[in-house]
């Protein structure tokens, strides 16, 4: 994706929060203009082509929500991304009711900011360009038949729990991303809250034990902090 | 009130009236049975000698008699009916009306001349030839009377006097057992409810008063111990801050005294992004947690099958039990459904099996840790669906029972693992977001035992 560069606004007044962000955008191959209020970021969206808005919700001038009602009505449809403290219902749905896209409650970790805008551009270009085929699934020397539920690592059949095998398939779709235990819980689990026990970690060593340890180069690895990444050793670890 | 005093004493008037009444005719019945006798004889020297001297003086003075032969004629009375002014009652002659009425000892009414009011009867009867004799017995019922009409004014006089009175009075009775009650008052107001429990003295008011009293004191310790608990409650969130975020600071700051390597500092970010990671975990928890027991949270509830629930939540657990040769077991039919709200009860369920994984591991190393899940009907028309969560572990002590549920509460138990004690006080706002019920049942001899109780059938809300 990152051939011809995506470009992002960001709009939030706290200055630490607005520098990480940059920071880390940029780092992941975005062009990012930052903007510390609501009028400022109001004269910049109207001048200048963006892919994405991340708006904070409360800011000098303009709030988030009032931007974006006024960027629409001037037919702005640019994707948007809420980043709020406030998470009452009736916030998030008067957020998407104005059109955004999504909409994160601080304080949210930057590997789920980064997956959220990539899900959004994906969706965006309409298919996932890492998967050859409906039905086929390379990552690094991992093939993964979706249909006949079967994995090969180097053409060896791995013999996976189907739990497993639909934990292994997340890691390798997000391929080279770091997956949080949240963001692991929620895809496999379907559950949408932290557990307190070292659950997801349990699963991840049995899928090790069957598609690492036999095999001399290890392709799970652990993000201290943050979670589990499936790449080759050598691969840059912030490569998309 | 006064119309029921109204209807009593109409009642007690009508009732004297009508036993007066009956008193009399029971007089002129002894009369008529003692004169009776001689008229059927119908010798007039014997009925004159009777009424005269053999006339029984004991009999009550108020009785008159006087007797009327075949001619018309009175030909004997009672000493007391000659008088004049019962010259209208006894008349001279008798009164052809009385012989052509056959009215045999029928009560009338008469006013005498002087306006006393008799009862009179007048009896009919032949001798042995065929004579006709008249007999007239009057009684005085004027004295009845003066008493009826004295008993009637009575109760008229008590009826408007209670009328009157009963306002009047009132407003200083109200006055007399309002004093204590302001003097009440004016004590509440002068307490503060706080952290002190402010309790009034039952000893200072009347009797009456304890209940009042007794509900109030009980009122003013729920609140300060509601006052106790918050205050607690802030400072324990203070102190579960605390905690990471002194444990943030150590970390950078020593990491940042002097240059270190790429994998120290790695190894660093990790651990601290670890402790933010809990930092959130807790305030996550902690919002979710207020905002549910105000009734914040919006519940989608639906019907769910349990046993695809319940057997992912096995799934999910089995590797790390058995990576201490442990067990979770699923006892749990097929087709038990519960309305609820599938992510809250999930939440629920999850809290309590992790609470099971971390609290409830046998103390004895020869045991291995075993969790059974179950789910069967309960209630008479089976409307109720119990899921129960039990462990092998030490199980929690009595005393510690009512307070597993508190938020932050931390029992023994749970001393030096990792956790905020929001687990089961998240379980109990979810359960009460569904109207149901969690609770932990006595241990048998090892163990605890959660019990959820949800309902299996729509319930109208």
């Amino acid at each position: 994706m990152g051939d011809n560069t995506l470009k992002i606004l960001v709009v939030e007044d706290d200055p630490k929060t607005a520098a990480y962000l940059q920071k880390g955008l940029t780092e992941n191959g975005y062009s990012v203009d930052i903007s510390h209020d609501g009028a400022d970021a109001l004269e910049l969206a109207k001048g200048k082509s963006y892919d994405l808005f991340i708006f904070d919700v409360m800011l000098p001038f303009h709030s988030g929500f009032e931007l974006l009602k006024i960027l629409r009505s001037l037919e702005i449809y640019t994707l948007t991304i809420f980043l709020t403290a406030k998470d009452r219902l009736e916030d998030r749905v008067c957020g998407l009711d104005l059109g955004a896209d999504a909409y994160l409650v601080k304080p949210f970790s930057f590997s789920e900011l980064i997956a959220v805008i990539r899900s959004l551009f994906r969706r965006r270009m309409g298919a996932d360009h890492r998967v050859h085929s409906s039905d086929q699934l390379e990552a690094c020397d991992i093939k993964i038949d979706i249909v006949k539920h079967q994995v090969r690592r180097s053409g060896q059949l791995l013999d996976l729990t189907p739990l497993e095998f639909k934990l292994l398939t997340f890691l390798a779709r997000r391929e080279g991303e770091v997956l949080s235990r949240t963001l692991i819980l929620e895809h496999i689990w379907d559950i949408n809250f932290d557990c307190s026990t070292n659950v997801v970690d349990v699963h991840i060593r049995r899928l090790r034990a069957k598609v690492d340890e036999p095999f001399e180069t290890p392709l799970i690895h652990t993000v201290r902090g943050m979670g589990y990444v499936l790449r080759s050793e050598n691969s840059n670890p912030q490569s998309t | 009130m006064a119309c029921l005093f109204l209807i009593f004493c109409s009642l007690v008037y009508i009732a004297l009236v009508i036993k007066i009444d009956s008193e009399d005719i029971e007089l002129i019945e002894e009369k008529v049975a003692f004169v009776l006798p001689y008229l059927k004889i119908g010798d007039p020297v014997e009925i004159k000698h009777l009424l005269g001297e053999r006339y029984p003086q004991d009999l009550r003075k108020r009785v008159y008699v006087t007797i009327y032969d075949r001619n018309g004629h009175s030909i004997a009375r009672t000493f007391n009916a000659y008088a004049n002014e019962l010259s209208d009652i006894f008349p001279e002659a008798v009164s052809p009306k009385w012989i052509l009425d056959d009215h045999h000892a029928k009560l009338e009414r008469i006013r005498s001349d002087n306006l006393r009011v008799f009862n009179v009867s007048t009896i009919k009867t032949r001798d042995q030839s065929n004579n006709i004799w008249i007999m007239r017995v009057a009684v005085d019922h004027d004295t009845e009377e003066r008493i009826l009409a004295t008993v009637g004014a009575a109760f008229l006089g008590m009826f408007f006097l209670a009328i009157i009175a009963v306002p009047a009075s009132s407003g200083v009775i109200t006055n007399l057992i309002m004093r204590p009650l302001r003097h009440l008052s004016q004590e509440i107001e002068q307490l503060t409810l706080g952290r002190e429990t402010a309790a009034l003295e039952a000893k200072l008011y009347p009797k009456e008063f304890l209940g009042l009293i007794t509900s109030f004191n009980q009122m003013s310790q729920n609140a300060s111990q509601a006052f106790d608990r918050l205050e607690s409650f802030s400072a324990d969130i203070a102190h579960e801050l605390r905690n990471p975020l002194n444990s943030l600071r150590g970390q950078l700051e020593v990491l940042n005294v002097r240059p270190r390597s790429i994998d120290e500092y790695r190894d660093s970010f990790g651990s601290v992004l670890e402790d933010v990671h809990r930092l959130c975990q807790l305030v996550d928890s902690l919002l979710f947690l207020l905002r549910g027991e105000r009734k914040l949270i919006r519940t989608a509830i639906i019907k769910i099958d349990l046993f695809p629930l319940m057997m992912s939540l096995r799934d999910l657990y089995e590797p790390i039990l058995q990576e201490t040769n442990g067990q979770i077991i699923c006892r749990c039919k097929q087709d038990l459904f519960v309305y609820a709200e599938p992510q809250l009860l999930q939440r629920a369920l999850i809290n309590l099996v992790e609470n099971a994984l971390k609290y409830g591991r046998p103390k004895d190393p020869s045991l291995s840790p075993k969790i059974v899940l179950s789910a069967e009907p309960m209630g008479d028309a089976a409307n109720h669906i119990a899921i129960t969560i039990t462990d092998n572990g030490p199980g929690i002590s009595p005393n510690e029972v009512p307070y597993i549920f508190d938020r932050l509460f931390r029992s023994d138990r749970a001393r030096g693992t990792h956790g905020f004690g929001l687990g089961l006080a998240i379980v109990r706002m979810i359960m009460d977001l569904h109207d149901g019920h969690v609770e932990v049942l006595e241990s048998k001899e090892y163990g605890c035992t959660f019990r959820l109780i949800l309902s299996s059938v729509v319930q109208s809300s």
